[in-house]
């Protein structure tokens, strides 16, 4: 459904990527963990299009989109959060939602017809908000909103596109417990036909989140398992945890 | 998205300021009222790009001087009545800014600035140079549109600047369809936040080339006019000076307001006529001599904008009406004895 072949990157002599593969069926809740460095960020931004790989493909449903742009990539189902939120900070909850609805239901080229005549998707973004659990903020302006409603809001926009395959880029950064918590329930109520790729550095939260776990490390694939596989293993552990 | 609170006000002011100028005006009067009023849809073309879709232009001079020459060039050379070659000047900008447009968009904040500057100063070099469009010199003999089918002569003051204001009016409701439709409320995203909207699925190059070709050829539109207005073009029309000018218009007026840059094209052109005029100083009671250091008093004008506004007068205007707003419904919650409870 949802599948890298191996896939490349350098910067310079620094090898970031190095022959990373994903296959990731419908529905699979997969984690992407590696120590600092290891070349997560960039994995992703070479499956979004961000970045161009060297080599290797990007498939999305059979479709080949490695030398798709990011818009199109978005528009085939691509949707992704980001790790720092990237938000319209200056828009309200609304605009925010409604800006992504527009982009959803191929209308937002439109120049001639007046934005509020557009009632389905001004009801897309109220029941977007509703969801995410933001309905009585929608008219409160992004950047008045708590750290950890705008990262909802981060992931909340990236759903309204209606994705096949849903990117999300250490969704619990910064968070406190309970809304670490919050958004761990956010995560594991989204639709079970949606395929999900999560980066995290929380090992609790990904172990209890994805079915399965790609390990990087210095740009390659180090391990690839279950959960229980990656915790038991011992080569994880030395790399990872820092200890023998 | 929009600050609507002052848009009717300002509107309906404006309007009523543009029609009791016509009603009283005498022959410079018309003359100057036209300019203001063709200025006003330049600012506003380049408004939509600067204010709305955050595209800081230096050449928008280029589109005022392709839409007066090519309005020129239909009408004395090839003798097209003005209507016929308004549109076709339309046109022209329109494939102009086309043009431009492809290799501007690439280019974002101060490279966009230089790469239109820089494209605008050849527009400007090859009016310069063109033999067939009298080089330096420039053309004159251009026509008005022949309006006595309707009884009416554009070439009376009073009738033309009526069609200019009536122009201007139009061009500011298409204008606003378009930063009301999904498209303008895009554009401001593209402002804010162009990655996150890109990653959204949205094909930002081609909106903005979209939206820098609306400009362009809502500014070919002025620039024919003012070649109309004034029987006369020359390639000063092009110089970057003139870009410039009306982005200070857009900056004084405020960006992201299409009235507030059609108001601001209208302050500094009366500034400028007023402050030229040795008349005006004696009034004050200053000797008339001040008049030659008009543009020195025109740059305070300006920094003290950007000091005290920098969104602008619309934007000044609109936060004190928001002031005035919360501090009445914080009265009429009873710490005011006047008010009934």
């Amino acid at each position: 459904m949802f599948r890298a072949e191996r896939l490349n990157k350098s910067f310079g002599s620094l090898q970031v990527t190095h022959e990373v593969s994903l296959n990731l069926p419908r529905g699979r809740r997969h984690g992407l963990i590696g120590p600092n460095g290891a070349g997560k960020t960039t994995l992703f931004n070479l499956l979004t299009g961000e970045l161009k790989a060297d080599s290797g493909r990007v498939f999305i449903e059979d479709r080949d989109i490695s030398d798709a742009s990011v818009d199109a990539r978005a528009r085939y189902g691509l949707g992704r959060s980001f790790q720092k939120n990237n938000l319209f900070a200056e828009l309200t909850v609304r605009d925010n939602l409604v800006l992504a609805a527009l982009l959803q239901q191929r209308v937002a080229h439109n120049g001639w017809r007046d934005l509020a005549r557009f009632k389905s998707v001004q009801e897309a973004a109220e029941q977007g908000a509703g969801l995410l659990g933001l309905q009585d903020e929608l008219d409160t302006a992004v950047q008045h909103l708590s750290y950890g409603t705008q990262r909802q809001l981060e992931i909340g926009l990236a759903l309204a596109l209606r994705p096949k395959v849903l990117m999300l880029d250490e969704p619990t950064s910064g968070m406190s417990p309970e809304e670490t918590h919050a958004m761990q329930n956010l995560i594991a109520g989204l639709p079970q036909e949606l395929t999900v790729l999560i980066i995290e550095h929380d090992m609790d939260v990904i172990f209890e989140l994805a079915e399965r776990v790609t390990v990087l490390d210095y740009g390659s694939v180090l391990l690839e398992g279950s959960p229980a596989e990656i915790r038991n293993s011992e080569e994880v552990r030395r790399k990872y945890f820092g200890s023998a | 998205m929009l600050r609507d609170q002052l848009q009717t006000p300002l509107a309906v002011a404006l309007v009523l300021l543009a029609l009791a100028t016509w009603w009283h005006a005498d022959f410079f009067g018309h003359e100057l009222l036209a300019e203001v009023a063709i200025f006003a849809i330049f600012a506003m073309s380049l408004d939509l790009i600067v204010g709305y879709a955050g595209m800081v232009s230096l050449g928008h001079a280029a589109f005022l001087a392709v839409g007066a020459y090519a309005t020129a060039a239909m009408t004395v050379f090839l003798g097209w009545p003005a209507s016929l070659a308004t549109l076709a000047a339309v046109l022209i900008s329109a494939g102009a800014a086309a043009l431009v447009g492809l290799f501007a968009v690439r280019l974002t904040g101060v490279f966009f600035i230089m790469i239109t500057l820089a494209i605008g100063q050849m527009f400007y070099a090859y009016f310069f140079k063109s033999r067939p469009f009298g080089g330096d010199n420039g053309m004159s003999g251009i026509t008005r549109p022949d309006l006595a089918a309707m009884g009416l002569d554009a070439n009376d003051p009073v009738v033309f600047s009526a069609m200019m204001l009536l122009a201007a009016a139009v061009i500011y409701l298409l204008l606003r369809t378009v930063v009301r439709s999904p498209f303008g409320h895009m554009l401001v995203a593209i402002h804010q936040n162009e990655s996150r909207l890109r990653s959204l699925g949205c094909p930002v190059r081609r909106f903005k080339l979209a939206a820098y070709v609306i400009a362009g050829t809502v500014g070919g539109l002025a620039g024919s006019l003012t070649a109309q207005h004034t029987g006369f073009i020359s390639p000063d029309l092009a110089f970057w000076t003139v870009s410039g000018e009306v982005l200070i218009m857009v900056i004084v007026g405020g960006m992201g307001s299409l009235l507030g840059a059609a108001a601001g094209a209208a302050l500094v052109i009366l500034m400028r006529h007023q402050l030229s005029d040795e008349n005006t100083w004696q009034l004050l009671g200053l000797p008339g001599v001040m008049s030659n250091y008009w543009q020195f008093v025109m740059g305070i004008f300006f920094v003290l904008v950007v000091l005290f506004a920098a969104d602008g007068l619309y934007g000044r205007l609109s936060r004190l009406l928001q002031a005035a707003r919360t501090n009445m419904a914080w009265r009429s919650r009873g710490d005011d004895p006047n008010v009934p409870r």
